[in-house]
């Protein structure tokens, strides 16, 4: 057994927020952008042109530390810090600017540059940087107004929503406390962790990847609004891989995502939960396969999270209508399959789903979705998205549209990419649940009444942000990794290996028939439009009246020709 | 068809020889390991597979960096990192035909990993990892090698029949490998105040002081028994500035040191005052006039003909280019003529560590390939002798000349180490300048021009683009034949074909330099050194630089606001 050197730990330093009384003058990086976006708001001008009527600035401040390590031993250590900013700047006015449209600089609609800015809090050095790219960045927004006033000079547009809605300024400012770690603490465990892989001789090759990010956002616009929050982020991703003797490859990753450390893992659970995983694992890979099935499946814990994170989740997003100048920059719009469904019943009328960017925990479980001002600065807000099966709200940013008058708090982005709504912590809620062994009932029943040998429990789908998008379905859900066969006879249960989900659409969330009462809590780092973002889902298992389910295919090639040189004398 | 020729090989088996060097030095964990997983891996490998598996070799390549960076007086990088690389290389077929045979048609991918390995020295894990990327290394190579057959079979003879793979001697050489020891504190206060030296210009729009240091340990093992434990530490201290002139083109000079150990820097009153000339360069580009395309005499100074060199010639004497069907082939078949005057010589060699005290980035002891480094005279007397060759035979020239590098992630093929240009006869730079002046009033020129310094440049090599290079001066003056003071200018690329380039050197000086950078190539991107005196040519070629439409910055800077 090793041993962690426990006691030098600086552990557990909670971030909360502090919301001190407005210090911010006393805050250089705040006081140099809110200095140089005055001098630009009266000064910034080009002659014959207007100056910006709206600017802001989003400095993200990030102290990392990454570890990677395999099968024992330490394969990475690596500490760096950086600060990027990223500037958004308005020219003409809220009614029409030089946004919302995507002409020859396709890629700006939804990307943004990044600059690096000094690590340091030095005023001058500070606003040198800022000075420069806001230049460079009004001469951009001055050329996409022209071209966007081009494009429309011959065009009929209907549409007179405005570009941008007017804010009143929010000033929010959190005390900086550092997220501290003991990086040998961490090597240890982390290298111990990944030792395991020594009792799986089936798994070919194996990494736990281990980050800690210690992350200050700083937010500063041209209205007056002012923002400093913490955003820290414990992560650990664990990677297998395998072939079975068929020359089918396997896949897995386990992830585990915290905003403190108290509600990371000891080692012993972090041990116990990995070491649990990687034998389902190793089980799966001798497990048998299936030629066809159609009828009633129930998706259990991540399943279903991830399964309301594809389907609910991406979907939540503000819809974005921006102009195009030819028709086939349309694929830099993100396609959102509820865009028509407002006021519509999306789920059975039982659920309602709510959005909650103030939750920190649920059951005693850390969300990690949380934040009390968006990334716009905009003010977090609760939103009730769907009431009684009915889509209500789209989770939005300061983008008026047919859908929304303005921000409800959800602008989000990672550095680099434009803002537009994001899911934080989506809860689903119901008035009308079953305890999940009753969930199970329900199934076989409607086996035996369909003349079903088995029912399906999926109990893990592929995480979205590693699998490969699925072609069997036009919403791309990913597939099953670990689905079971629940006997109607014996309700005894039989792990089945690649399997697929197909045919399936947005409807598919109407035909959700039973709800657990059991809720689970599902953090992870979500794609977006707007980059990486984490977020979390509070979610039952769920039953779904009827889903086919079909093989999964996949390449078979040879497993490895030697002996895994750890197991030869095993 | 293709025979294969066994005789000459074993004539070159027998010679082989043992060569271990490295003194009291131990074998690390590391190198044990894989010394083992190669035994175990090439003899039981050796029995599987359709093709024969002749040849393995495991290269890691460990790299411990700092990069700090400051401008305006404030840090703004500061990253720490060690890894280590690995690169597996397996051959099947035999030393005549084998996997990596050029296949005639289409691009074969070259890359093949850089596959992250234990840093910590576990024998397990490091040896679980190279028996995973082996194996699916091994496979590819079954692959490659029916692919190569096949092409062989539907392609018209080839040219060049000369072997894929040549024999080498085994090499032993374990040095000890210590970390490079250095106070970053300090330095990171130095680079701080250095950087505040541009902050007094309001015309320097942005600027840096950079400081990276870098360990680059290397460990060999391949089936021929070659064990090769080496360390090489690279310290690069930078200076930039930047700025616009108004008609928007973007100036920027990039001053570097690159050296083997710390106390080799210079000293802080000679960085100050290359920041000094930094600025006082930036500003005068910016009022300097922009040169219209031209051809005429012109003087490369040192450093600048150590680049010009490295980009028209040397890429071209690099063995392994001279077999692919797809290459321009320049010098292959100009072994033993007159490729350029009588009297210039050229060769390179890695084994120098120093050039008149100056550290010379292409240094090495032993290539990739575990060959040791050696001297090779490529031109003498203006004639062309001999390729700069790695393990890959090319007609005519079978052996390694220890010239076989890359960067961690890439195949090996034949690269420049420290390429030394050296002329028979030289003159004083005055007596250079003079020249030059003699030779713009015989060709009744107006003026001609002096290239300072040269940021970089590429040339192509490849058969379906023009065999062109193109060089970026930074610094450019204009000497008028009437004796009007020299002209500071901007704007323009040089650009020429490297056959008729080479012929019109007409003199060089004594003020030997070295240009030390970092070289992109197919390999990847590898340190190298240029040695070379100011040159005169008859006649060079200049072109419109590419040019930014922006306009500089509306306001001033803040801090001089």
């Amino acid at each position: 057994m090793k041993k962690i050197i426990v006691m030098t730990l600086i552990m557990v330093i909670l971030i909360t927020g502090v919301i001190s009384a407005l210090h911010a003058a006393d805050d250089i990086v705040l006081q140099a952008m809110r200095d140089e976006i005055g001098r630009s708001v009266n000064e910034l001008s080009l002659e014959g042109y207007d100056p910006p009527y709206f600017i802001s600035y989003r400095i993200q401040d990030l102290k990392q530390f990454e570890l990677k390590a395999s099968f024992g031993a330490i394969l990475e250590s690596r500490q760096d810090r950086s600060r990027q900013l990223s500037i958004e700047i308005r020219v003409g006015d809220y009614s029409f600017d030089n946004t919302n449209f995507i002409g020859s600089n396709a890629w700006r609609f939804s990307r943004r540059s990044n600059h690096m800015m000094p690590l340091e809090n030095d005023y001058d050095a500070i606003r040198h940087k800022l000075w420069y790219h806001t230049d460079q960045e009004y001469k951009s927004a001055l050329e996409a107004l022209a071209q966007k006033k081009a494009n429309l000079q011959n065009r009929i547009i209907k549409d007179s929503t405005p570009n941008f809605t007017k804010e009143e300024p929010f000033q929010f400012i959190q005390t900086d406390i550092p997220l501290e770690s003991d990086t040998i603490y961490w090597k240890e465990r982390i290298r111990e962790l990944s030792g395991l892989f020594r009792e799986f001789p089936e798994i070919h090759t194996s990494q736990a990847n281990f980050r800690l990010q210690d992350v200050t956002k700083y937010f500063v616009n041209s209205e007056g609004t002012m923002v400093k929050q913490k955003a820290p982020l414990i992560s650990l991703e664990v990677f297998i891989n395998s072939r079975n003797k068929e020359g089918l490859e396997f896949n897995d990753q386990k992830t585990f995502y915290a905003r403190s450390f108290s509600f990371f893992p000891d080692q012993t659970a972090l041990i116990g939960e990995v070491r649990e995983w990687a034998l389902e694992f190793s089980r799966l890979l001798d497990a048998d396969t299936l030629d066809y099935y159609v009828g009633p499946v129930i998706l259990e814990g991540q399943a279903a999270a991830e399964f309301f994170y594809q389907l609910l989740g991406k979907n939540l997003s503000l819809p974005l209508s921006p102009l195009t100048e030819e028709d086939w920059q349309e694929h830099y719009i993100p396609r959102n399959y509820l865009d028509n469904k407002k006021d519509r019943n999306i789920l059975p009328p039982d659920i309602s789903v709510k959005d909650d960017p103030y939750l920190l925990e649920y059951d005693g479980k850390e969300v990690v979705g949380s934040y009390e001002v968006d990334d716009e600065g905009f003010p977090a807000r609760v939103v009730n998205v769907v009431e009684e099966g009915s889509l209500k709200e789209f989770l939005s940013h300061r983008y008026p549209s047919k859908h929304s008058e303005g921000s409800n708090g959800h602008g989000r982005a990672a550095m680099g990419y434009s803002i537009c709504g994001r899911i934080s912590n989506l809860t689903v809620e119901t008035e009308e649940s079953l305890p999940v062994d009753e969930l199970k009932n329900e199934l076989i029943d409607r086996c035996v009444a369909q003349n079903l040998e088995y029912g399906i429990i999926i109990k893990k789908l592929e995480n979205e942000r590693f699998a490969q998008p699925s072609d069997e379905n036009e919403i791309g859900l990913t597939a099953p990794l670990y689905a079971y066969k629940i006997y109607a006879d014996d309700r005894r249960e039989e792990l089945i290996q690649n399997v697929k989900i197909s045919n399936l659409t947005i409807l598919i969330l109407r035909d959700i028939v039973g709800i657990s009462r059991e809720k689970n809590v599902y953090n992870l780092i979500s794609r977006g439009f707007s980059g990486d973002i984490p977020v979390s889902l509070v979610t039952p298992s769920i039953l779904i009246e009827d889903m086919e389910i079909i093989p999964g295919g996949g390449k078979l090639e040879k497993p490895p020709l030697l002996e895994h040189p750890y197991f030869i004398n095993e | 068809m293709r025979r294969i020729n066994i005789l000459p090989l074993i004539a070159v088996l027998l010679i082989k020889v043992f060569i271990i060097t490295g003194v009291n030095a131990e074998e690390s964990l590391l190198l044990k390991a894989m010394g083992e997983e190669l035994n175990r891996s090439f003899k039981e490998l050796k029995e599987l597979g359709e093709a024969p598996l002749y040849f393995m070799a495991y290269e890691v390549t460990e790299v411990t960096e700092t990069r700090l960076l400051a401008s305006m007086g404030a840090l703004m990088d500061d990253a720490y990192n060690r890894k280590r690389y690995l690169d597996v290389d397996l051959r099947v077929g035999d030393f005549q035909l084998d996997n990596t045979h050029q296949i005639r048609g289409y691009w074969a991918d070259d890359r093949q990993g850089g596959k992250d390995i234990a840093i910590q020295d576990d024998p397990s894990a490091i040896k679980a990892i190279l028996w995973y990327e082996t194996d699916l290394e091994f496979k590819q190579v079954q692959m490659a090698f029916t692919k190569v057959k096949a092409n062989i079979a539907v392609k018209v003879e080839e040219e060049d029949n000369s072997p894929d793979f040549s024999p080498a001697p085994k090499n032993i050489h374990i040095e000890d490998l210590n970390e490079i020891s250095w106070d970053r504190k300090p330095w990171i206060d130095r680079l701080k105040t250095y950087s505040l030296l541009f902050k007094e210009d309001p015309n320097i729009y942005y600027s840096s002081i950079g400081l990276t240091v870098k360990q680059e340990n290397k460990f060999i093992v391949n089936s021929e028994g070659t064990r090769i434990q080496m360390g090489r530490d690279f310290i690069r201290l930078s200076l930039y500035g930047e700025t616009k002139a108004d008609d928007g083109m973007d100036l920027n000079i990039y001053k570097s040191f690159d050296v083997a150990c710390f106390d080799e820097l210079p000293d802080e009153e000679s960085i100050l005052s290359t920041i000094d000339t930094i600025i006082y360069q930036l500003n005068a580009l910016r009022k300097a006039p922009v040169v219209e395309p031209f051809t005429g005499p012109a003087i490369m100074k040192s450093r600048a003909a150590g680049v010009f060199f490295h980009e028209i010639f040397g890429h071209r004497i690099e063995g392994h280019r001279l077999k692919q069907v797809s290459n321009g082939q320049t010098f292959k078949k100009k072994v033993g003529e007159l490729v350029m005057p009588d009297f210039i010589n050229i060769y390179d060699d890695p084994n120098q560590k120093y050039y008149n005290g100056i550290s010379l980035n292409g240094h090495y002891l032993y290539d990739d390939e575990g060959v040791e480094a050696q001297r090779v005279d490529v031109v003498r007397n203006g004639v062309l002798i001999n390729f700069l060759m790695c393990r890959t035979p090319v007609e005519g020239f079978n052996q390694s000349g220890g010239h076989g590098r890359r960067q961690y992630g890439n195949k090996i093929v034949s690269r420049q180490g420290n390429l030394f240009v050296e002329s028979t006869r030289t003159i004083p730079y005055a007596d250079l300048k003079a020249a030059l002046i003699e030779e713009l009033k015989s060709q009744q020129k107006e003026y001609g021009l002096v290239f300072e310094d040269i940021s970089g440049g590429f040339t192509m090599t490849g058969r379906w683009t023009p065999q062109a290079f193109k060089v970026k001066p930074v610094i450019v003056y204009k000497v008028y034949a009437d004796g009007r003071p020299d002209e500071l200018v901007r704007g323009v690329d040089i650009v020429g074909t490297p056959l008729s380039s080479l012929t019109r050197i007409i003199a060089a000086a004594d003020d030997y330099n070295v240009f030390n950078g970092y070289c992109g190539a197919e390999s990847g991107y590898i340190p190298v050194s240029g040695i070379a005196p100011s040159m005169l040519v008859s006649q060079i070629e200049v072109e419109k630089s590419a040019k930014s439409e922006d306009k500089p910055p509306i306001l001033n800077p803040p801090h001089h606001d």
